[in-house]
């Protein structure tokens, strides 16, 4: 048939898709298929209701024949075969150039499980998965309104990449809205294959070490952030939901919080902040104070110190900046190490390095001590690895080049910079700065949540009534 | 419609392009960039920062313990500056200090004006580094390579010259605790050691000799003077002007206190008073057991308000030299600004001699108190004109509407 | 002039790695002369030398044995303070941390403005503590090195003790110097005295294993003399200073007397006699609390000092005399403390006042409040001293 042809001659290979000619109600017609990416009874069952009918229009068809299938006439040929290569089948009858596209896609999924990287010891366990399908409907069940917008675009001139852009209407505000589909808009690349490749187009300073955009993996997660006013992007293919405007302060919150008792979290919430000043100035004051002020340090602790450092070959700068770096190499060995040797590679990172180098007086004690206790600390904030990573090595340099005058304008630096961010309206570091005492209420402290009244004035929404 | 948030309108704020900008010049990106808050909090940084670093040593020095009534008198001085230009700020409206300065002397008068308080503004900012540097050099460190470490400092400030007020005003509101808090443990650590204030008296046994004093060290008057580039940028609400004039007094009242300290400590041994023996060295809470410099640590927190009272004095001199330019070109006024402070900073300011030299000399002496008085006065009358012209106006369109 | 961001970006890179140059070749950054190694911890300092300055300072460092430190002493001498400090560095091979140090012991000789210098030139702080020597500050810090090598005590823990528990006038650099400039050109120090047992024959064995390295007294002759070991401190007596040097010293009770005047201690032990039934008794009391204030009444040529002293009495006499339930036996009691406490304030004016100086600081009080008749009317020795005592029982 000549609407066959049209679709195959699109085709580098039309070995991959299959045509079938078949008597569709009283017409000829054919059915166009990828047959790696329908679902085989789907088809069989639609082949079985078109040769078992008396219909002859297309709009018959799609009536009364395959009522039970998602179905949209096109006239296209570029969008049937988009179709097509989404797993959807065609069907074609004479003497109509449309197709009828039938919904019949079935590929091979993940189960929805506790993804690993936001594990909880209450709360849901359920996550996102690869499939927008699957990720939506777990959105779905849990936001049952009407207001529940899902715009769906499609981004990648090869990936054709289906995305959905979510938000509540009357509580996002729509100035962000707007700004967000913009920026989708404006992608024009070959391909997306995750949720990352859309971040630096939705980022307003793409080169900062700063990430502002948050990302969730768990849809109670994603629930939550809307119902603050956020716009969340789910991507096709990837498990991580893409959430806009973001501050800071979401790297320190995690849902677990809100499923234990608010003095708890609360106590945790300080922990997590505690542990990043650690993470970040621990080193540098180590060296800062070692080279530079050692009037601060009590004189028994200094001896201490003195002592464990007496003799070794390189500065303490040289020497903490060495183990700082070794810890990251470490750290990025064992992600990529495959698990049978990843437990015997820890131990040699621990062991033989920390502890031979220690005994071997090419590195102190202290030095170990510190740098271990800075990188546990980070990982109070797991969100922010990256960032903490690059900025404790900045200050750790700055510290022990410039001492404490060095590392306080570093520090200052680093916060100004921060402080200058506002993406989507929303302050980056709000609600420290600019001060909003009623968005402190879920911010450091975790307030219980039937305080929770009015959603938080840092993000920007059109209605900040929560719960009355 | 339901209740939208505070920030509806920082979405549409950053929409106005550097180029339109550029255009006219006087006029930034930056509109609101201030919140009342913010400008509390900058006025309490402005009111200490480095008032308690040389100031009362140099006061010490040249009028024993009569020092504190100097220093209370230039502290006094400086809250005058401030509530003449927070009835500014609060007259002002929309229309910033070069807007308003337009509309009263005219474009060129005002170029020429803001031209004399860039170069007040420069001024004071190169007492502030030099101090901030004194202050490192001669008690934090042992060895501290000024030509090196002032380079640090420039590069914060360039980068504040990249950015807009907003930013400073949000790292001010961000650092102000810990400020507060360095400034609440060393009253503490005075109160636990049981300081001896009664050192501070008798009063004026050396008769006026203290107006000498407060005279040859003027300097350190003005500290307010950045609070011009607020007008026209700061949120303002009904009792902002109270509370920024409560927050500058209980600075002022700080400054006071530790002043009084001071000379209760060096009142019978003024000549013993110098930069190695400030506020930081004659408080330690140390004796090398357990605690480590407790006093240390807090004067290092502290001086944090130094920095950023510097990065407020470097910002408003920029603004001032783009305005007389007619450009927004912050990145080269930013640096060129830091070029010229690094070579004045390290050939000039970190000698001690002549740093007391041009920190006390007469002419310094002169201008400072005039400049200080004079651009807030200017500030206020400018925006009082305005405010009338203004009001006259729309009273005029209000009438010709109602007859026609 | 226009600037793309991508020229920024250049510009930025550009500036960062010519940063990133800077900092790793500046010479000062480079080297290693900063490093807390390249330190000696100086805990006390000791001066004797009215022309020539002696500097004894008393070192702590690491040595080779995992976790053992060493303690000892070494004496420079040079014509100034400042020279004498660059000479310690010298003798040390390492530049001597004196920001640690706190406590510097004044030999007998010594001029109070060395102290001023000291404490403007050099890093000591204005808050070390002073304690004179009885004559040599070089053995007396060889003396307490000894014995806080035997019991592990640091200079800080007895300043802590001082300060804290006892009630003895400790005193500052920046109190010294300011109470010598002040109307009564008086101040004191605390004389540190070591209680000495005759030991086993000559042999200095510094405890920690490991060597002197000093030209100091640590080694005795080893041919058998009978070389007495310090087993104590004691910090009884009081120097006298005015701006020639020490003027004499105050004996214990007159020491006392001036610890609870011009001294902000309130800790310490208080013993009075209390007579019961016929018995003599001393009952002891521990200081809680004191307050002192000094009236000047120029009209009288007259000056009171009143202090009220709250104390807790030790309980084994107290009950014994039955003290609580009986109303005379404690105000018999409370009179006794106060008694006790204005006998020793007394000792301090009149000792001191035939030494010509004034630690009660009654000239202070009056130039501070009455300056006028301070400059025209007011004679040490010719101004009534009364005392008033109160003493509250808890």
């Amino acid at each position: 048939m000549e609407q066959v042809q049209r679709i195959l001659d699109k085709f580098e290979t039309p070995s991959n898709v299959v045509s079938r000619e078949l008597k569709a109600g009283s017409v000829s017609g054919a059915v166009i298929y990828h047959p790696d990416l329908v679902d085989s009874a789907i088809l069989r069952s639609v082949v079985f209701a078109l040769e078992h009918c008396e219909e002859k229009t297309l709009e018959d068809f799609a009536k009364y024949v395959l009522y039970e299938s998602e179905t949209e006439l096109s006239e296209e040929v570029d969008d049937s075969i988009n179709s097509l290569l989404s797993g959807d089948m065609l069907l074609c009858v004479e003497g109509d150039d449309r197709y009828l596209v039938i919904n019949a896609r079935s590929y091979e999924k993940r189960a929805v499980t506790e993804p690993p990287t936001e594990t909880v010891m209450r709360g849901p366990r359920e996550g996102f998965i690869e499939d927008l399908k699957t990720n939506l409907s777990l959105l779905e069940r849990r936001l049952k309104t009407p207001d529940l917008a899902i715009e769906r675009l499609t981004v990648g001139r090869r990936t054709k990449t289906n995305i959905a852009m979510c938000y509540i209407k009357g509580i996002a505000d729509p100035r962000v809205v707007k700004k967000v589909k913009k920026h989708l808009d404006e992608i024009d690349i070959d391909g997306i294959t995750d949720s990352n490749y859309l971040v630096p187009y939705l980022e307003e300073n793409p080169l900062s070490l700063f990430t502002q955009v948050g990302m969730a993996e768990k849809p109670d997660i994603v629930t939550a952030k809307m119902l603050e006013g956020r716009v969340a992007i789910i991507v096709d293919g990837s498990p991580i939901v893409v959430t806009v405007p973001f501050v800071l302060v979401e790297d320190f919150q995690s849902g677990e919080d809100y499923y234990q008792r608010s003095m708890f979290a609360t106590f945790i919430r300080v922990i997590r902040y505690v542990g990043l000043a650690l993470a970040l100035l621990l080193p540098a004051l180590y060296v800062a104070l070692q080279n530079f002020h050692y009037m601060l340090i009590p004189v028994r602790f200094m001896i201490t110190l003195m002592a464990a450092i007496k003799g070794l070959p390189l500065s303490p700068l040289a020497e903490t900046l060495c183990v700082l770096l070794l810890f990251e190499i470490i750290r990025e060995t064992s992600v990529r190490m495959p698990r049978a040797v990843g437990m015997a590679m820890s131990i040699v990172g621990a062991l033989v390095l920390g502890e031979t180098a220690v005994n071997a007086g090419i590195i102190s004690s202290p030095a170990v001590m510190v740098t271990a206790l800075s990188s546990i600390a980070m990982f109070a904030v797991p969100n922010m690895i990256g960032s903490t990573s690059v900025l404790r090595l900045a200050f750790t340099i700055m510290g022990g080049l410039c001492g404490l005058y060095g590392l306080i304008l570093a520090v200052l630096f680093t916060l100004h910079y921060i402080c200058s961010m506002n993406g989507y309206g929303a302050p980056y570091l709000a609600p420290m700065t600019p001060l909003i005492y009623s968005d402190f209420k879920d911010s450091i402290e975790r307030a219980p949540l039937k305080d929770l009244k009015k959603r938080p004035k840092s993000i920007p929404n059109i209605n900040s009534t929560r719960q009355a | 419609m339901a209740q939208s948030n505070v920030n509806e309108k920082q979405i549409n704020s950053t929409a106005q392009s550097d180029k339109e900008a550029q255009k006219t010049p006087g006029k930034t990106t930056e509109t609101k960039q201030s919140t009342s808050k913010q400008l509390i909090v900058v006025v309490f940084i402005l009111s200490l920062a480095t008032k308690l670093y040389l100031l009362p040593i140099y006061l010490i020095q040249m009028t024993g313990r009569d020092a504190y009534i100097a220093l209370s008198i230039e502290v006094a001085f400086d809250l005058i500056a401030l509530g003449l230009l927070l009835a500014a700020i609060m007259l002002a409206g929309d229309k910033s200090f070069f807007e308003l300065l337009e509309e009263v002397i005219g474009k060129v008068g005002a170029k020429i004006f803001v031209a004399f308080v860039a170069l007040f503004l420069f001024f004071k900012l190169n007492i502030s580094a030099a101090e901030t540097s004194t202050f490192y050099s001669d008690n934090v460190f042992a060895d501290f390579d000024a030509p090196f470490m002032i380079i640090v400092l420039l590069i914060f400030l360039g980068s504040v010259a990249n950015h807009t007020l907003r930013s400073l005003c949000r790292i001010n509101e961000l650092m102000a605790p810990i400020v507060a808090l360095g400034i609440v443990m060393l009253i503490a650590i005075v109160i636990a050691t049981g300081f001896d204030f009664a050192n501070i008296f008798p009063a004026m046994r050396n008769g006026l000799d203290f107006r000498r004093a407060m005279m040859r060290n003027a300097a350190w008057i003005g500290d307010f003077t950045p609070l011009v580039l607020f007008i026209g940028r700061t949120k303002t609400k009904k009792h902002t002007a109270v509370f920024a004039a409560a927050s500058g007094t209980v600075g002022s009242a700080v400054v006071v206190f530790f002043g009084i300290v001071l000379c209760a400590a060096f009142g019978n041994i003024k000549n013993f008073a110098d930069s190695c023996t400030n506020i930081s060295n004659i408080l330690q809470f140390s004796i090398g057991n357990v605690y480590g410099r407790i006093d240390l640590l807090s004067s290092i927190l502290w001086s944090v308000s130094a920095f950023i009272e510097t990065a407020l004095f470097f910002y408003a001199t920029c603004r001032c030299v783009e305005y007389v330019i007619g450009r927004n070109i912050h990145f080269w006024v930013g640096l060129s600004l830091c070029v010229i402070l690094y070579f004045l900073q390290v050939f000039a300011m970190t000698d001690p001699t002549i740093f007391s030299t041009v920190a006390s000399c007469i002419p310094t002496a002169v201008m400072t108190p005039v400049f200080a008085i004079l651009i807030p006065a200017l500030a206020l009358i400018s925006a009082i004109v305005v405010r009338k012209r203004d009001k006259k106006q729309s009273e005029q369109g209000s009438e010709n509407e109602a007859e026609k | 002039m226009r600037i793309t961001e991508r020229r920024k970006l250049l510009i930025y890179k550009l500036l960062l790695f010519v940063f990133a140059f800077v900092l790793a070749f500046m010479p000062s950054t480079a080297s290693r002369n900063l490093e807390v190694n390249s330190r000696v911890i100086v805990e006390m300092l000791g001066i004797d030398g009215a022309d020539e300055i002696e500097l004894t300072a008393q070192y702590v460092m690491p040595t080779d044995t995992p976790d053992a430190t060493t303690k000892d002493k070494v004496t420079v001498k040079a014509k100034s303070i400042t020279e004498a400090v660059e000479a310690l560095n010298t003798a040390l091979g390492r530049r001597a941390e004196l920001g640690q140090c706190s406590v510097i012991v004044a030999g007998k000789d010594i001029k109070p403005d060395v102290l001023g210098t000291l404490m403007n030139a050099t890093d000591v702080t204005a808050n070390v503590y002073l304690t004179a020597a009885s004559d040599k500050a070089s053995d007396a810090v060889g003396d307490i090195t000894e014995f806080m090598k035997k019991t592990g005590a640091t200079e800080a823990d007895f300043i802590a003790y001082s300060t804290k528990q006892a009630h003895v006038a400790t005193v500052t650099i920046l109190n010294f110097l300011s109470d010598l400039g002040s109307a009564s050109k008086t101040a004191y120090m605390p004389i540190i005295e070591m209680i000495k047992e005759e030991g086993g024959s000559g042999g200095g064995q510094s405890g920690g294993g490991q060597s002197g390295g000093s030209d100091g007294q640590s080694g005795g002759g080893g041919s058998g003399e009978q070389k007495k070991e310090p087993v104590g401190m004691k910090v009884e007596k009081l120097a006298l200073y005015n701006n020639d040097g020490r003027v004499g010293e105050l004996e214990s009770s007159a020491a006392r007397g001036v610890a609870w005047i011009s001294a902000p201690i309130e800790n310490g032990v208080v013993v009075s006699k209390v007579k019961y039934k016929g018995d003599e008794y001393d009952v002891s009391a521990r200081l809680l609390d004191k307050s002192v204030s000094i009236d000047v009444l120029p009209k009288k040529n007259r000056a009171v000092i009143n202090l009220t002293a709250t104390v807790q009495p030790n309980c084994d006499k107290f009950n014994v005399l039955e003290a609580k339930k009986d109303k005379k036996t404690k105000a018999a009691i409370k009179a006794g403390f106060s008694e006790a406490i204005k006998k020793e304030m007394k000792a301090a004016y009149e000792d001191s006042l035939a030494l010509g100086l004034d630690p009660l600081f009654v000239g202070q009080q009056f130039y501070r409040f009455e300056p006028d008749f301070f400059e025209k009317g007011y004679e040490l020795g010719n101004t009534k001293v009364v005392f008033n005592v109160n003493v509250l029982l808890k």
